[in-house]
Order: C-alpha cells, then structure tokens, then sequence
C-alpha cells in the first residue's frame, strides 16, 4: 500500500453539480479529503462580513441548519456548517448527486451514513480539529478517520494516558523524552480513536483493551484487541499525513489498498 | 451537594477545559456536543476533572449518561448528594 499527497493543484475544482473533483477510487481504495474549516472567514476581505459562507449553508438540509444554529458561539457553527457543505459535495460527487439532495441518517453513538438509496454503496467518516477537518470515504468498507491538533487545549496528556492507555503504550510515552511524550500521545491517541471510529462504538469500549504501535508511520499500526493480535492483524490502521501542527491515522477491519489524500479546494472550503 | 451545586461544579469542570468561552447561555437539557465544540478527549478530561475533584469513578458503559447537564446532574446527584463542595 502506498500514499498519495497531491497538491491541491492536482484536484482543480470542477464546475459540475458538485463543485469538486474528488480522486477516483479503485476498489479497496480509501479517499481522504483534508479541509480547511476557516478558509473562508480568513479570505474574506472586509471586517464586520458574515463569516459563514452563504453557498456552504445553503447546502445544508434544515435538520442540520437548525443543527448548526444550536451552537453557543460562531466559531463553532461556522466549522460544522463548512465540514457538513464539504462532505456534502464530497459525498455529492463520488455518487453524482447534487450535495443538497443527500439524506443523512444515523447510528445509535451518532456515527452518520448515507441515508437515500444510490447506485453506488458509499462509506464516510469525518473528523475535525482546530480548523482543519479529514473526509474520509470508501466503497468497500467502514472506516474511521481522526485528526488531532496538536496545541489543543487538553494540558493534562500524560494524566489521560495514564487512565485510559494500555500498559505497552504508556510505558512507551512515559519513557520518552519530555518534549516528545506529547507527539507520542497524540499519536497513540489518533490511532485509537480512528479504530473506535470505525469499529462505530466510540469509548464505550474502553480505550486500555486495545493496544497501538506508537512507531512513527505504517500501515498495520494495531497491535492487539483484548490481548488477541490475530484479532488485530485483519485490521489496517494507517498513519496519515496530516497538515503541518496535526496527526492523523485511518482505520478499518479490512485491508485497505491504497489511501488517495487530497486537499478540498480552499476555494470551496465553504 | 445539590443539583444546583452539582451543575455549577460542572460549569467549573467546563470552563477549566474551555477557559476562553462563556458558558452562561448553555442549555440543560440538549447534549454538550450539540451546543458546544467538545470532543472524545474534552469529555474523558471531564471525567478525570471529577475523579481529581471528587474522586468519582465512572464506568466507559455510563459515560453516555453525562451527554447534557441534564442527565450528568441527574447520573451525579445521588453519588454526589453527601459530598461538600471541593474548595
């Protein structure tokens, strides 16, 4: 299996229904999408304009509009309303829909799928940090993404990997040298959540009765699940590139072939 | 401690991990996450603020009761109804 990174140039946004241009997917293939949430309100020119973009919240249905309007502060709604009108014309093109027609169900801990039937079958996960969000999407299989910002607010890194890490992944932050161990937590955290993501439990299953490698980047990065690495070899857990600042891993229980990252035009990141 | 002591104990929790933002028009009865950008590690950070503070353990089986202040309260109250308010 191999990455691909290709500049932003290399995807130029495609005037058609959806807006985008997404990478074509072969089978086993995984399409991974880095958006940047605040493109938009840090383009726009004069003081004082709306920094929602109109076009992005149009693409939303009222569910999610009333969704969007829920939360406490701008900051927020903005990024939901940019990440949703993203995947909407991500999800829009890979099934040659126009993004405002797709219905968005979801699953008992809130994972979303795609609700309205379609020729093709589609799988998405999506996960955001700070300003920058990942749109992952396969035909084949579940998946699930996360991205994590570095300089996130979470002080106490070493406390939560103490309560909540396996034995293995704790002695391996512990033993680090200071200025890494917050790199190395992140690092196993990203791995984790990526695999409860795609597993679709979130942290009802708890996070010490999986274990992670920490090693720098691969491709079959779960170690065990409940003590069993047979268990844990069907999986693929897959280091990300991610934009500089963040880390990032890809999940999923079958063999992923081939991971296309791309970034979603800044032009549309609204 | 009271309900009342309870969710003001719960507001500190959040603006220790949140300094930067004004809580006072958060609602009691929608979940955290619809009102407010928390994620997976907010919310564990949640729950080790209250083991810190109060030595509550919760179980990962009943973190889904603390998904609004409505049911953290109602999950909290009998646990904390005997307890003094941490200085």
């Amino acid at each position: 299996m191999a990455l691909t990174v290709p500049e932003q140039d290399n995807f130029p946004p495609r005037k058609g229904k959806q807006g985008v241009s997404p990478p074509e997917l072969q089978a086993g293939e995984v399409s991974v999408a880095a958006v940047a949430l605040d493109a938009y309100s840090n383009n726009i020119a004069s003081a004082g304009a709306e920094k929602t973009s109109p076009e992005a919240a149009s693409l939303l249905s009222d569910d999610e509009q009333e969704r969007a309007s829920r939360f406490l502060f701008d900051r927020d709604r903005r990024r939901f309303t940019h990440c949703r009108a993203a995947l909407r014309r991500i999800v829009g093109a890979y099934l040659d829909v126009p993004p405002q027609s797709l219905q968005f169900g979801y699953q008992g801990l809130g994972k979303p799928f795609v609700l309205s039937p379609h020729r093709r079958k589609l799988h998405f996960n999506v996960s955001h940090s700070h300003e920058q969000a990942l749109i992952a999407v396969s035909h084949d299989f579940e998946i699930g993404v996360d991205i994590e910002y570095l300089a996130r607010r979470t002080k106490s890194v070493l406390a939560l990997a103490e309560r909540y890490f396996s034995e293995a992944e704790r002695g391996e932050i512990e033993a680090a040298p200071a200025e890494t161990q917050r790199r190395l937590f992140f690092r196993c955290w990203t791995r984790k959540e990526a695999f409860l993501k795609a597993t679709g439990t979130g942290l009802t299953f708890p996070l010490d009765q999986f274990c992670v490698s920490l090693e720098a980047s691969g491709e079959r990065l779960l170690c065990s699940i409940r003590d069993d690495t047979r268990a844990a070899r069907r999986w693929s857990l897959v280091h990300l590139d991610a934009t500089p600042g963040y880390l990032a891993a890809l999940a999923s229980e079958q063999t992923i072939g081939h991971v296309r990252q791309w970034r979603f035009p800044s032009s549309l990141s609204s | 401690m009271t309900p009342g002591d309870i969710r003001e104990e719960i507001i500190d929790i959040l603006e220790s991990i949140a300094p930067d933002e004004d809580l006072s028009e958060l609602q009691d009865a929608p979940n955290f996450r619809d009102q407010l950008e928390l994620d997976s590690m907010d919310f564990l950070d949640i729950v080790m603020e209250l083991r810190k503070r109060y030595r509550i353990q919760i179980p990962e089986e009943e973190y889904e009761q603390l998904a609004s202040m409505q049911s953290t309260v109602a999950y909290l109250e009998p646990i904390m109804k005997d307890m003094a308010k941490a200085s």
